[in-house]
């Protein structure tokens, strides 16, 4: 096989992929800038919101985007939800605690996305079959799509904190809650609504998922490995998920490629050893701000 | 500074939608219980005459990466106690039973199963166990049959053919494939073939020895060997088709479930792949055509060693399905795949028609071992039927291989599924090539 065809194939799949785990991580990361957790229900947020789009779409006849903008509002729903009856009662307690109800929230939006898929297990997004060729790369309207949803995504919340008023109060409350609190900025508001941007974030992230891995329970374990992107860009940097995203694609894509065949399934592992390794050598991340307490 | 009551607003409103929303969809849904259930009309039986309740432990994977296929089993065997418990089971001498059945989801990971098996033989005592994959039914066949606890599981793995407790109403997976390596080279002399399965998965690994044993026999080329992970993206399965391409194969064998097979023909039709997927028994179902696009129409073709239910509308089988589904509280848009809902079904009937093979005092006294060895009394005697969804099954001691008809359904250029078979095979024990093999 064409060397050439190979390689840029492999390229522009690792690029579709790596904006998808980029737009995932983005999700942790608008938390962890206001709440110092990692959301461990960001998984689930995303198998709710694409099977919400997936039975709408397929068993109500909703257009697909209507599906996909109501299943944003429901992302953002949950997200405020977790602030309102988990965040919040939590602040000031132990971050671990935090942690440990997200994980408990994950159990029960698996729940709710059983009922939400009416007990069927997986399911098309029934996107248009339709290809391209572009120089050696084949490409498909769902490859489009994904890169299309998820970097708009990113670079409307990284335009949002760089050149909004809001975005730049959540920058300040992420900062330093206390400053910001004493400037009159509602500081309870802001992490709310943090959590809810963080929540939309998460459904179009499964939305651009779905059309490039079908809807199942199983997209969870994608949300899992964009912690790996999460963490190498740092968890409370907002553009660094980009390069998180894309070293995270290009290492699972190139990394099967070459290791498939000596030892199968190890390049879809990486993103857990990333994980492993970032945490060893350089907790704060790529970007992250590193901070240093003194006694 | 947008004003802290418009957020607030906001979110109670989004709170109130969610919450609305949910409940909506919660009214609508039918029931999957995990608890014993006993109607008011079962539990009148029970003080009027003497009834056996026989318990049943239920493993299923509602949240795994086979969940794909695992819910619309679950379903099936939900509904065939349900129906069983109504319609009435009774042991040869007219004893009623009447079934419980606790059902746990272990989405697919063997230590999980191990967990429930435990809760299943120290907290209920359960005399039969209606099982799910492969790597937990072998990890778990050993202690079955030191428990005495017949299992009946959706795995066909070949490995279990030879265990004491282990049974299922179809060929192992072995048999199945050799039945679609013998159809491959029926159509094409002398075929390259690709096998794409996942290498870490006991299920897709399990009937590989016996295809390259068999098509080293009937003359097909085995010419590559790539794997196609189970949890597959797109990006994934391009890969796996790449490599696949590049050994330029007539046919593709797809070893893993539906999920994981439907995009590699996608990502097949997207690349320009030639040659015609041959899919193991999970791997493919009604919902092919649809999960897999129009490009899979006229170069997909399933393995089965059951009949598709549509197919069989006037079998006494498929009447039993559709009262199943109403009693159970199923409409038709509740179950994705009818053959899934049949192959869960068909576990439970299995039961049920070796309990009705013995008396009361036996299965009593006997519980686990005394049913399997009504479900071996078919060896020399009368066969299961399962009112043509399947084949007549017989299960000989130290080999429960129900019989080895397996069909070979593929779907047509006009986006239909065309039955073709049965086909089998004779000439070849693949039981015992992957055995050997250690697969």
């Amino acid at each position: 096989m064409d060397t050439l065809y190979l390689i840029a194939n492999t390229a522009f799949q690792a690029l579709v992929m790596g904006f998808i785990y980029a737009a995932l991580a983005l999700g942790y990361n608008i938390v962890y800038r206001v709440s110092k957790a990692v959301n461990l229900a960001e998984p689930e947020i995303v198998v709710f919101t694409a099977y919400v789009v997936f039975v709408l779409s397929a068993y109500y006849h909703v257009p697909i985007p209507a599906a996909f903008t109501l299943s944003l509002a429901l992302g953002f729903g949950v997200g405020v939800a977790l602030e309102r009856l988990l965040a919040r009662p939590l602040r000031g307690r132990p971050v671990a605690a935090l942690m440990a109800a997200t994980l408990g929230a994950y159990y029960v939006l698996r729940g709710m996305s059983m009922v939400v898929s009416r007990g069927f297990e997986m399911g098309s997004l029934g996107l248009p079959e339709t290809y391209y060729s572009i120089g050696p790369v084949r490409a498909s309207l769902s490859d489009f799509i994904a890169i299309c949803v998820s970097l708009s995504v990113i670079v409307g919340i990284v335009l949002m904190h760089r050149y909004t008023r809001l975005g730049i109060a959540m920058r300040a409350v992420s900062e330093d809650a206390f400053g910001a609190s004493a400037y009159g900025l509602p500081v309870t508001v802001l992490t709310m609504l943090s959590w809810g941007i963080a929540g939309v974030v998460s459904a179009a992230a499964a939305f651009a998922l779905a059309a490039k891995a079908q809807v199942s329970p199983m997209l969870d374990f994608y949300a899992i490995k964009a912690l790996a992107a999460s963490l190498l860009a740092g968890l409370d940097s907002i553009a660094g998920v980009v390069v998180g995203g894309l070293v995270l694609g290009f290492m699972e894509q190139f990394g099967s490629l070459a290791l498939d065949p000596i030892l199968p399934g190890l390049g879809n592992q990486l993103a857990f050893i990333v994980m492993l390794v970032v945490l060893l050598f350089k907790p704060y991340g790529l970007f992250g701000t590193e901070r240093i307490e003194r006694v | 500074m947008v004003s802290k009551a418009v957020y607030a607003g906001i979110a109670i409103l989004i709170i109130v939608l969610v919450v609305v929303a949910g409940l909506l969809m919660l009214r609508s849904q039918p029931s999957m219980h995990v608890s014993p259930t006993t109607t008011p009309t079962e539990a009148g039986v029970v003080a009027e005459k003497r009834v056996i309740r026989v318990p049943v432990g239920v493993l299923v994977d509602l949240s795994g990466p086979t969940s794909g296929v695992g819910r619309d089993y679950a379903k099936g065997v939900e509904a065939a106690f349900k129906y069983f418990n109504e319609k009435g089971v009774y042991t040869r001498d007219g004893v009623r039973v009447v079934f419980d059945y606790w059902v746990r989801d272990y989405a697919y990971n063997p230590t999980r199963a191990e967990e429930f098996y435990r809760e299943f033989r120290d907290k209920y005592g359960v005399w039969a166990i209606i099982g799910w994959g492969t790597a937990d039914t072998e990890k778990l066949s050993d202690s079955a049959a030191r428990d005495h606890i017949v299992y009946i599981s959706a795995s066909y793995s070949a490995k279990l053919v030879v265990k004491p407790y282990n049974f299922f109403p179809a060929p192992d997976y072995s048999t199945q494939a050799c039945a679609a390596v013998r159809w491959i080279a029926s159509k094409k002399p002398g075929a390259r073939l690709v096998l794409l399965y996942d290498h870490n998965a006991a299920y897709s690994r399990s009937p590989i020895p016996a295809i390259k044993a068999y098509a080293a026999k009937v003359g097909v080329n085995i010419v590559g060997d790539v794997h196609l992970p189970l949890k597959a993206t797109e990006a994934d399965a391009e890969k796996s088709i790449r490599e696949a391409m590049a050994k330029n194969p007539d046919y593709l064998w797809c070893g893993n479930t539906i999920r994981s097979c439907a995009l590699a023909v996608k990502a097949a039709t997207k690349l320009g792949a030639k040659g015609m997927f041959v899919i193991n028994v999970w791997g493919f179902d009604e919902r092919f055509p649809e999960l897999a696009g129009k490009g899979s129409y006229g170069r997909t073709a399933g393995v089965s060693p059951f009949r598709y239910p549509e197919t069989v509308r006037d079998s006494e089988g498929y009447r039993m399905l559709v009262e199943a589904m109403k009693i159970a509280g199923y409409s038709d848009k509740d179950v994705g795949s009818m053959l899934r809902f049949a192959q869960g079904f068909l576990n439970v009937w299995l039961l049920v028609q070796a309990i009705e093979r013995l008396d009361s005092t036996t299965l009593v006294k006997g519980k686990g071992a005394a049913i399997k060895q009504a479900l071996e009394s078919s060896c020399q005697g009368e066969p299961f039927d399962f009112g043509g969804l399947a084949p007549p099954a017989r299960y000989c001691p130290g080999r429960h291989l129900a019989h080895t008809t397996v069909w070979i359904v593929v779907l047509g250029e006009d986006g239909r599924l065309h039955v073709e078979g049965p086909i089998e095979v004779t000439d070849f024990d693949c039981v015992k090539a992957t055995l050997e093999a250690g697969g």
